[in-house]
């Protein structure tokens, strides 16, 4: 016998748990917040932004303040810009 | 060592341990310069397949041209990365395609490269006997919840293992002298992945209450993860659930955190708590 989906998108999203492919929960996002995101991407190369909290924490551990990535190597920044222009995504970006 | 975003930016004790734990155990690793996000498979790859593709690609060509495999420490860039390189080494075209855009920064990406979650490496490449070999702070009679998260499940799905019942992460604990905790909802979802946190808060934050309450019942010390992206969903959704309704309290932590402070007697500063919501008072008078 077939099983049945539960109607609750939540409910069924936590049932299947590692399936998440297959989400019902799907059709309930928009593409809103995937665009701040990828604006952050472009801003600095990372999805999430930098807090100084973090910076001064890293300082403490013993860790550069920035990590080594696209925060500090502005070239590899000028990088990414290029190539999410060149695929078109930084056009849904600032839309 | 591919950290990510969430590692670096704002769970910094999983990138002190990574070094930490590796030296210790004798696997080189090195630090390549210039990587960005992924970029992050839940959001990029619904957004534009393109772009995934081409950033996912910019950086293995960062680790190809020196030789390099690629470590990480988290589930959404292990999934990214290694689809990404799976996709190429498949699709000779669209290879070509990608090497177009890339031609575009001075890059190409030829060689393959090898993408391996930090928990494989040390289960597959060093081995649970030589990591309890090489414990000097027992973590005896600590009760741990272990989540695994979905992409690292839907990845062992893929490559053939038996997904429910995996036992890497279960075996890596209790190699810290850590007893792992059986839970009801251990194979579920944190909430955070598919761009769900960012698209839809108040459904992540349900399904991570889900979760934390059948981790409550089970009566752990804390809860281990393999994914910094699951550690910020659990650690900061326990916070705001505390806002309308229950007070968990229950510690989360990235498996490199627990077998750094098992494999040696760390200062509690080192561990980078600091910046987790819940302190790990229990975990902290191990230090």
């Amino acid at each position: 016998m077939k099983s049945k989906v539960p109607a609750s998108p939540v409910r069924y999203y936590q049932l299947v748990g590692f399936r998440s492919q297959e989400l019902e929960l799907r059709k309930l996002l928009t593409n809103d917040g995937r665009k701040v995101v990828a604006g952050n991407v472009f801003e600095t190369g990372h999805s999430v932004r930098v807090v100084e909290e973090i910076c001064n924490l890293r300082k403490e551990m013993g860790l550069p303040s920035l990590p080594p990535t696209t925060l500090v190597h502005l070239d590899s920044l000028k990088e990414v810009r290029v190539l999410m222009k060149k695929t078109g995504v930084s056009e849904v970006v600032s839309e | 060592m591919f950290l990510g975003c969430i590692a670096p930016l704002r769970y910094p004790g999983i990138e002190r341990s990574a070094w930490a734990v590796m030296r210790r155990l004798g696997v080189k690793i090195h630090q390549i310069e210039g990587f960005s996000c992924c970029p992050a498979p839940g959001l990029f790859k619904p957004l534009n397949e393109k772009t995934w593709l081409v950033l996912g690609a910019r950086n293995l060509s960062l680790a190809s041209e020196r030789g390099y495999g690629i470590m990480t420490v988290c589930n959404g860039c292990q999934t990214t990365l290694s689809e990404v390189s799976r996709i190429l080494k498949a699709d000779r075209e669209l290879k070509e395609e990608i090497n177009e855009f890339l031609s575009s920064i001075g890059r190409r990406y030829d060689k393959d490269v090898t993408v391996r979650h930090c928990i494989d490496l040390l289960y597959d490449d060093v081995g649970v006997a030589r990591i309890k070999k090489t414990v000097k702070n027992s973590l005896t009679g600590l009760r741990v919840a272990i989540h695994y998260g979905c992409h690292y499940l839907l990845e062992a799905k893929e490559t053939g293992k038996n997904f429910k019942k995996l036992e890497v992460a279960e075996r890596l604990v209790e190699a810290t002298g850590a007893d792992v905790i059986e839970y009801t909802e251990n194979m579920t979802c944190c909430g955070a992945g598919e761009g769900i946190k960012s698209g839809a808060p108040g459904v992540a934050l349900n399904v991570a209450s889900q979760k934390i309450k059948s981790i409550a019942q089970a009566r752990v010390d804390c809860i281990v993860v393999i994914c910094s992206f699951c550690l910020l969903q659990l650690d900061r959704s326990q916070v705001q659930i505390e806002n309308f309704s229950r007070k968990f309290q229950i510690p989360v932590l990235h498996y490199l955190q627990l077998l750094h402070l098992a494999l040696d007697s760390v200062p509690a500063a080192m561990l980078g708590f600091k910046s987790h919501s819940i302190p790990p008072e229990k975990i902290l008078s191990r230090t």
